[in-house]
């Protein structure tokens, strides 16, 4: 940016269009917060003096001085268009240690605002879960370089990050977000997202980046944190919008009238009908994966000037679709054909359009490659619910399918190399506890048995605190009667638990001295050391498999170490083998490239209706059968007939695993 | 019936109405069975009030079904032999829709025109607080106004309240695992427990809101 300067004195600088300003008071206050951040870790305690530069690179020294004569640069090093301060004057006495290093640098980029960075960082062997866990918990947040773009570029226009599990993608653009606010604070900013449960995380984020560089909180009359449909008791997207223009919002059976499917589109669909007045200046997304493509048209009429909408996705995390669409689809075209978000080039500076973000941290490497192998179903019953067609889409992503051949029928490997999983959890543990844990039982009286006693033996004997433990379970309908029924069998080891959002699914979850026992729905954007998943034998469900599946990698990917996972018989042991395949092959997937034309069959939402009355129609025609005379059947079957339903039956028990 | 014979009560509870409840909470402080950090909350009710009590764990049980809370509080004198005050609130969460009923709706939160508000009810036992026929030592407070005060004419025990909640807000629940052709399942030794403590029943058919609730 450059500035017509008029006057420049001691308290202030004028420039030609009448603002003030005076960088050498904002350097003074930079300077001083800075050192107070420095300051507050007793590591690098007076180790660090922040030094004042001031840049002004347009000019030469020479003709500034000339120019304004009353110029006092008060101690600032300068950086002119001649001359480049002496780096000598700001060097250390001593160097930094390695840990000094990292956390000067976590501190200068705000990440150290998520962690607690009390103890020492250095990595040593732990002999107990819990000794791991504060080793993770420890660890010096630091943002690597594709993060620190994400967090703190603010573009021009649309700009889309795509990142795995674990990416960081919430804490990134709530650090955007406050960042903007830092700036832009009379600014009108909107961070929107589709799970409940992320609402307090979200602003609690927020809050806590903002409040490194200003003493109040956040200004939530400008920055609105937003559930993009709104309800009852608090206010979205869709309702905000609804009450600015003065309209009734759709209620949720009418939407449900209107498209049975996605009643969210509807809504969309009818606020784009009656127009949209922009309104926001910035635009923030979580989780765009979960959304309609018409709500990123919403968004692009609700937000002014340049569109700056920054818009974060998983594509691996929603089996609705393929793959997302092209960033450069979302936002629809302009009247003249053009597409409204040009993807090729650059922003000035430069900044990227599209950023990707290839590690994933949360998850260690055999939690995240299992909870994607199982979300594809590389070794399903039915072969892959859904697949990554584009070596480049998986290299994206963090994994490497170096010579494979992405083509139907072919073997493939596909591997993830491990500096895109820096989980230290598998170096740092030595204990017997593995890391992933799959158990079958013959009834779900003693799943839930054995669950209560192993999550004891984890508080009680591996030191592991409460909180950080956390119970799914992978079958949503009966998931309170297993929780309630959990929570009698923790209460009879001492062990506190709560079941949170039976009112209100924007519920904390990790509530200080509690088991948190939840369905997947509530775990999402969430995350744990350690995580419990029960009732998985309901994976090789036949109707709903692509739910299942999409339920099972939500609930793996909640894991920072430790992942249980089990189910009853019969059922559990097919899915067992099928878990078990996955995990003998890591760190790499080995499997048959599927027909892309049947996944996308399987993946329409057409499919579950077929299947429905697949199981309808085998249930009459069985019962048909079965009321039929023997002597009819005998009269019409003949006996290749017969051989035929001899082997239908007998492949039957097979998916059921009731035969060796 | 004394102190110990109450927390025998709310262990007993869970056990009752198995699969009802979550989230147990109460605790025996001293002479009194409260739950951690109690706070006497205003009678002005909000929209967020349930919300806010269940985020700040204030109650003694929740409802599994819909996270409707109960809130037991009683205090004996010293022996634990008298009761000297009691207040049992029950807030009920309503009728919203469970998006997660619905794997379609899964994620987003509906506005429903019809969505309930849900409501609740206390009822205080206070000598002390006392003062003329409008402020009953023991009376029933409701949702609908801070200053009806419905004069009860017995403190009901943890078990027949939670009897009545259940009774007045869940009644398919109730007649599912407490009635056979609306006549009472329970055995004769429950019976006595739950009905005969603070009030015989002459009939032989309980009425359940008669028992408690007298209106003079």
């Amino acid at each position: 940016m450059s500035l017509c300067l008029k006057e420049v004195g001691p308290e202030h600088w004028l420039t030609q269009d009448g603002h003030e300003l005076n960088p050498l008071f904002e350097l003074d206050d930079m300077v001083e917060a800075l050192k107070q951040r420095f300051n507050r870790d007793r590591r690098i305690r007076d180790r660090l003096e922040p030094i004042k530069v001031l840049s002004l690179p347009l000019i030469s020294e020479h003709a500034f001085r000339g120019t304004f004569a009353g110029f006092n640069d008060t101690g600032a090093l300068m950086i002119w268009q001649d001359v480049i301060f002496d780096a000598a004057k700001a060097k250390l006495g001593s160097d930094l240690t390695d840990e000094q290093f990292s956390l000067a640098l976590s501190i200068l980029q705000t990440a150290h605002a998520i962690g607690q960075p009390t103890s020492t960082s250095i990595r040593s062997p732990a002999a107990t879960m819990g000794a791991a866990i504060r080793q993770l918990d420890n660890a010096i947040m630091l943002l690597d370089a594709e993060q620190q773009k994400a967090a703190l570029n603010i573009p021009p226009g649309p700009q889309c990050i795509r990142g795995l599990a674990g990416t960081g993608k919430t804490v990134l653009l709530a650090m955007k977000a406050a960042s903007i606010h830092s700036h832009y604070g009379d600014r009108k900013i909107l961070f929107t997202f589709n799970t409940q449960s992320l609402y307090n995380q979200v602003r609690s984020l927020i809050t806590r980046f903002y409040r490194v560089h200003h003493v109040e909180d956040p200004n939530w009359d400008n920055l609105h944190v937003r559930h993009a449909w709104g309800g009852a008791r608090r206010p979205g997207v869709y309702s905000d919008l609804c009450k600015r223009h003065g309209r009734d919002p759709m209620t949720f059976s009418d939407a449900r009238g209107h498209d049975r499917e996605q009643p969210f589109r509807a809504c969309c669909a009818s606020a784009l009908t009656a127009g949209v007045q922009p309104y926001y200046d910035f635009v923030l997304v979580d989780e765009a994966q979960d959304f309609p493509m018409n709500f990123f048209e919403l968004l692009w009429m609700l937000s002014t000037g340049d569109h700056c909408i920054y818009f974060a996705y998983d594509e691996l995390q929603s089996l609705s679709s393929l793959e997302m669409p092209n960033p450069k689809d979302l936002f629809g075209r302009n009247p003249d054909g053009t597409d409204r978000f040009q993807v090729e080039g650059e922003y000035p500076g430069p900044i990227e359009k599209v950023l990707t973000l290839t590690k994933s941290y949360r998850c260690p490497r055999c939690v995240l490659m299992l909870a994607h192998g199982i979300g594809l179903g590389i070794h399903g019953p039915r072969g892959p619910v859904q697949m990554l067609e584009r070596a480049s889409s998986w290299r994206a992503l963090g994994y490497d399918p170096g010579e494979s051949v992405l083509e139907t029928g072919r073997e493939v490997a596909i591997e993830r190399p491990a500096e895109n999983s820096p989980n230290i959890i598998s170096e740092v543990y030595e204990g017997d506890r593995h890391l992933l844990a799959i158990q079958s039982f013959p009834t779900r009286e003693e799943e839930l048995q054995a669950v209560a006693d192993s999550v004891a033996n984890d508080i009680n004997t591996e030191g592991v605190a409460p909180q950080n433990v956390v119970v799914i379970s992978l079958d949503s309908l009966n998931a309170k009667k297993y929780m309630s029924d959990l929570q009698m069998r923790l209460y009879a080891h001492s062990i506190a638990s709560t079941i949170p959002g039976l009112v209100d699914d924007s519920a904390e979850f990790a509530e200080i001295g509690f088991v948190t026992l939840s369905t997947v729905y509530r775990a999402k954007g969430n995350e744990a050391p350690v995580i419990y998943i029960i009732a998985f034998e309901g994976l090789w469900d036949y109707v709903g498999e692509v739910s299942y599946r999409n339920r099972a990698f939500t609930s793996i990917s909640r894991s920072k170490g430790w992942v249980w996972i089990s189910g009853v018989r019969p059922q559990m042991t097919q899915v067992q083998t099928e878990l078990k395949k996955v995990v003998a092959d890591l760190p790499y997937f080995r499997f048959t490239f599927p027909d892309m034309a049947l996944i996308q069959r399987r993946l329409d939402p057409s499919e579950t209706t077929r299947r429905k009355v697949q199981v309808s129609q085998a249930k009459r025609s069985v019962r048909d059968l079965e009321e039929t005379d023997l002597d009819a059947l005998a009269a019409s079957l003949d006996t290749e007939q017969l051989d035929r339903l001899e082997e239908k039956l007998r492949k039957v028990r097979e998916v059921r695993g009731e035969t060796e | 019936m004394k102190l110990n014979d109450f927390v025998s009560h709310m262990i007993s509870l869970e056990q009752r109405w198995a699969g009802f409840f979550a989230n147990p909470n109460y605790i025996r402080s001293d002479n009194t069975i409260t739950w951690p950090n109690r706070i006497r909350f205003d009678v002005d009710t909000t929209a967020e009030l349930l919300v806010t009590l269940v985020e700040q764990r204030q109650y003694s049980l929740q409802v599994l079904e819909d996270g409707s809370v109960l809130q037991i509080y009683y205090g004996f004198d010293h022996n634990g032999s008298r009761l000297q005050e009691a207040s049992l609130g029950f807030f009920h969460a309503g009728h919203a829709i469970d998006s997660e009923a619905d794997p379609l709706t899964e994620g987003v939160l509906p506005i429903s025109a019809d969505e309930n508000p849900g409501g609740w009810i206390r009822l205080d036992y206070d000598p002390t607080a006392a003062r003329d026929c409008l402020h009953y030592h023991s009376h029933l407070h409701t949702s609908l106004s801070g200053d009806i005060r419905i004069p009860v004419k017995r403190v009901p025990t943890p078990k027949q309240f939670v009897e009545l909640i259940i009774a007045w807000f869940y009644p398919e629940t109730y007649r599912a695992r407490r009635l056979t052709n609306g006549a009472f399942q329970l055995s004769n030794d429950d019976a006595q427990n739950l009905f005969n403590d603070l009030l015989s029943v002459g009939d032989g058919i309980p009425s359940l809101n008669g028992i408690h609730v007298y209106v003079p």
